[in-house]
């Protein structure tokens, strides 16, 4: 029986004073990964921070709907407080700027382990070596001596995943991870993030822009759009059959070996917030928008009991490709 | 340890230039300029033989090249020349003992400025009211106006003869004796360079603050405390060494002045002396000598730099 | 000034002249107070800086706003005269080094010889580092500090030529370091490939803006200079009295603190005034700080 571990509904989150991420709802299941993805501006790493308790260093706040972890409400600014490291843990994006550069790799996880209470009787040093070696570096000895500058891209991911599991959390949040990588690095990434969420039976939410890494690495996915979630499902079924019009063009955007001909993209670029329409937000760019599109924001269309479409035109859509759905 | 060398080499280079311009330089002005030193010295009613006596004794009558070269050639030995006025006493022995009260000084004014600036530019970073930061960094704007030697006369006034918190200047010659008497005149030093120190660190800690850093190690678990202590602390600090070597020239102007505030037996009266005395030879050298501390003082604060901050190392 | 008081990485790249309001208003309003006292206090007082107005040594009055100093001088007149006199050696003192400097940097920074400029650096490093006042003194020493270039007063020609010869470095550095920044730029390569002459490029389009940069450090470089020449006295040099001059009132002032504390800080507080003010200007002439949110 899963049980529920953090739930979002209806969340909005605002930054001085403007709404940038509107009717959020999700829910992620204990030991489960779920994946968010979208172009930058679609508002996923904003939902990211509302999630780990990082709104407050760039002036945001959860201005709208309930957010809550295993019950307990984090809506309210410093909710995280206890939770840091312990039940709710962040993989940054950039990691070489996530590490002070006058401070060695070892001081990072000493004071970590130190400040979460979490080495297990084995002393700081001693659990901060085995760490290193649970995330796949050899040789921790000598890396735990280094300065941040002195690693590769890789080895500092690494790092910065052993960072996060110190304390063992419940919930895993992986922001863009591979980015700053090499694609032969991502891989051993994305599988050791793999690995490790389910010895610990870790819950896992991974950001991204890249639909590759997102089918690899997770079970459910949400397709923000401009600030909202476009569609949400089991993965492998959204990728396979998208249904809304937004990821339905993102997939066929994606080049595909031995393809002769143009490369198609999406017409035109996501409006600014300040130009966000009243009703649907893909509707200026989408090829099956009409004029009721933009009466009103589409409601979340539930469609063969697992997958979740923003979409007033889905069932009409779906037949176009020769589909009944319910 | 190559990059420190490669300072180390740098550093040697500009004395010797330093040295060389100096020489150089006062050398040939004395000899462009109308004017006769041995006339000054000896005054008004000299004897035209004694003034020609005097000219060959100083040197004065050789070619200018043979003068720079001869000046240059004692300089490489370490020999400062013979002062004008003091007839046969080299320089060297009339600037030492300066030098030495002079140096203290300036040592004590760095400690004080360092402890204040460093303490007064963490603190209004981190409380952080805005009326705390308003008021610190209009106080600073005035300090950093305020010339030394004012401050000596302010602080003087203020401590010494009004509260007799300190003695009104002089100097006891020994140590710790003179503890009592380098406290107030370096206070006075230190307002400069402390406001300097307390606004950069001020903004290196605000910089510090902003970076992703310190946002990563508190969504980590690490304890607010020892995020300032050990993040932000060290980070703040850094600017403050190569802050403190660049000032080392204006800290050697000021201490200068202070002294002949508070008659203390440094390098400043002993240029107000010789420059009343019209004693070239030991105003050269108190200039030599000062420049040389300084690009020397530059170079610690290099060294030290390098042993802080592991970027500046060349990579294993 | 020959140090600079930041550190080398805070010459700006791009001079964004963003000037915070309120701190540009006050400072210039302090500065302009000064000078104007300056200027009309000697006009409407028609007494005579060096002229025994009373007993010496009286305390501050409603007659003798400053009180009198050691033979019996008005304080007060005496202070706004020697404004005048400091202010406009100061301006003199920074007029020229700024005018040569920026043009020798300039010429420097925008020079394709390797040589050149290694040589300059060299220079320009090794003067910079020095204690400017003591270099100064040395000069004046044997230039002679008595020599006399009316209007001036005995002692200033002797001065302005040490600061002369000393300050164009600071400028000279700045300014190069400026053109380097500069000469990256599109507008310049444009008008090379235009065929613009040399000296088309240098006056019309690198000089335009390396001022602005060389310009702010001049202000505040002014209030140094200031500094300098008040504190000269201290050091046997400086402008001799009966002339009044801020650093020299203050010097004879010291003699007599204990008894009559307003001779030397009446002129203290003045002077300071001043230099508030410029650097009030000078501060909201550079940066700005970025705040940030430890939440």
């Amino acid at each position: 029986m899963t049980q529920t571990l953090l739930h979002a509904s209806n969340l909005a989150i605002e930054i001085d004073g403007r709404e940038l991420v509107s009717n959020i709802d999700l829910t992620i299941d204990k030991g489960r990964a779920l994946g968010i993805v979208g172009e930058t501006g679609s508002g996923k790493s904003l939902t990211c921070r509302a999630f780990s308790g990082s709104l407050g260093s760039i002036g945001g706040r959860i201005s709208r709907g309930t957010l809550t972890l295993s019950g307990k409400d984090l809506v309210p600014p410093g909710a995280h407080a206890k939770l840091y490291g312990r039940a709710v843990s962040l993989i940054p994006q950039n990691s070489l700027s996530a590490l002070n550069p006058l401070m060695r790799i070892g001081t990072h996880l000493t004071e970590t382990i130190k400040a979460l209470n979490a080495d297990d009787g084995l002393g700081p040093k001693v659990r901060a070596a085995q760490l290193l070696d649970r995330v796949g570096l050899h040789d921790p000895e000598r890396i735990l001596r280094q300065y941040p500058h002195q690693l590769s891209g890789g080895m500092r991911q690494r790092i910065m995943i052993a960072l996060a599991i110190a304390g063992r959390p419940e919930l895993l949040i992986a922001d863009e991870p591979t980015t700053a990588l090499d694609v032969s690095v991502q891989k051993d990434i994305i599988e050791l993030l793999g690995r490790l969420t389910r010895e610990e039976n870790m819950a896992m939410i991974l950001v991204s822009h890249d639909l590759g890494v997102v089918s690899a690495a997770t079970q459910s996915v949400a397709v923000m759009y401009s600030g909202m979630i476009a569609e949400q499902g089991p993965t492998n079924t959204v990728l396979a059959t998208p249904r809304h019009p937004y990821t339905k063009a993102l997939l066929a955007a994606r080049p595909v070996m031995g393809h002769v001909g143009r490369l198609i993209g999406i017409p035109g670029a996501p409006a600014s917030p300040d130009a966000w329409p009243g009703g649907c937000r893909f509707a200026p760019r989408c090829r099956f928008a009409q004029s009721a599109c933009n009466d009103a924001v589409p409601a979340p269309v539930t469609i063969n009991e697992e997958q979740n479409v923003a979409c007033r035109r889905v069932h009409e859509i779906a037949a176009l490709d020769g589909v009944n759905v319910r | 340890m190559i990059t420190f060398i490669r300072t180390l080499g740098v550093r040697a280079l500009q004395i010797a230039l330093v040295a060389f311009f100096v020489t150089v330089g006062t050398n040939i002005l004395v000899r462009l300029v109308p004017g006769d030193p041995a006339q000054t010295i000896l005054g008004e009613r000299a004897s035209p033989a004694a003034l020609a006596a005097l000219r060959q004794e100083l040197g004065l009558e050789a070619p200018l090249l043979q003068q720079i070269a001869s000046a240059l050639g004692k300089l490489v030995q370490g020999d400062l020349g013979t002062s004008f006025a003091h007839r046969g006493q080299d320089v060297t022995s009339l600037i030492g003992p300066a030098l030495a009260v002079t140096g203290s000084l300036a040592a004590v004014a760095i400690l004080f400025s360092i402890v204040g600036g460093v303490t007064v530019g963490l603190w209004i970073a981190l409380v952080r009211g805005p009326g705390a930061d308003l008021a610190g960094r209009l106080v600073i704007t005035v300090l950093l106006a305020l010339p030394s030697f004012m401050a000596g006369l302010i602080l003087l006034y203020a401590l010494s003869l009004r509260l007799g918190l300190a003695p009104a200047g002089g100097w006891a010659g020994t140590w710790p004796a003179n503890a009592q008497y380098i406290w107030l005149p370096a206070l006075a030093l230190a307002m400069y360079l402390g406001s300097l120190i307390a606004r950069t660190v001020r903004q290196a800690a605000l910089d510090t603050l902003g970076q992703p850093f310190i946002e990563a190690a508190r969504t980590r678990g690490v304890p607010r405390s020892r995020i300032v202590l050990c993040h932000v602390l060290p980070n703040a600090v850094l600017p403050v060494i190569p802050l403190v070597g660049f000032n080392a020239g204006i800290l050697v102007g000021g201490a200068v002045t202070v002294e002949a505030v508070f008659a203390l037996p440094g390098l400043g009266a002993q240029l107000l002396q010789s420059m009343s005395t019209r004693d070239l030879p030991v105003v050269q050298g108190i200039a030599l000598v000062t420049a040389v501390a300084i690009v020397v003082f530059n170079l610690l604060a290099d060294a030290v730099n390098i042993a802080a901050d592991p970027r500046l190392r060349r990579s294993h | 000034m020959a140090a600079v008081a930041e550190l080398p990485g805070s010459v700006s790249v791009r001079p964004q002249i963003r000037p915070r309001r309120l701190e540009l208003r006050v400072g210039i309003g302090l500065v302009l107070a000064v000078v104007l006292a300056c200027v009309l206090i000697p006009i409407l007082n028609s007494t005579d800086p060096n002229a025994l107005v009373g007993s010496p040594l009286q305390p501050p009055s409603s007659k003798h706003p400053f009180g009198t100093d050691t033979v019996g001088r008005d304080v007060f007149v005496r202070v706004f005269h020697a404004g005048r006199l400091d202010i406009v050696l100061a301006a003199l003192g920074v007029l020229v080094p700024l005018v040569s400097g920026t043009v020798i940097g300039t010429l420097v920074g925008a020079s394709r010889s390797r040589a050149v400029d290694a040589i300059a650096m060299r220079v320009t490093d090794a003067l910079i580092a020095f204690p400017f006042t003591i270099l100064v003194l040395v000069i004046v020493l044997v230039i002679g500090a008595d020599t006399q270039i009316p209007p001036l007063p005995a002692g200033a020609p002797s001065i302005l030529a040490a600061v002369w010869l000393v300050n164009w470095t600071i400028y000279a550095r700045l300014a190069r370091a400026r053109t380097h920044v500069i000469r990256q730029e599109d507008f310049v390569a444009a008008t090379r490939l235009l065929g613009f002459s040399r000296v088309r490029i240098l006056t019309r389009h690198l000089l335009p803006s390396v001022w602005p940069t060389t310009a702010t450090y001049a202000v505040s470089d002014a209030l140094l200079l200031v500094s300098l020449i008040a504190a000269l006295p201290f050091l046997g040099a400086g402008i001799q009295p009966p002339t009044a001059e801020w650093g020299n009132i203050m010097y004879e002032g010291r003699g007599v603190l204990s008894q009559a504390w307003w001779i030397s800080l009446s002129t203290a507080g003045v002077v300071l005034v001043f230099g508030t003010g410029v650097m009030m200007v000078v501060d909201s002439l550079v940066s700005n700080p970025r705040r940030a949110r430890l939440s």
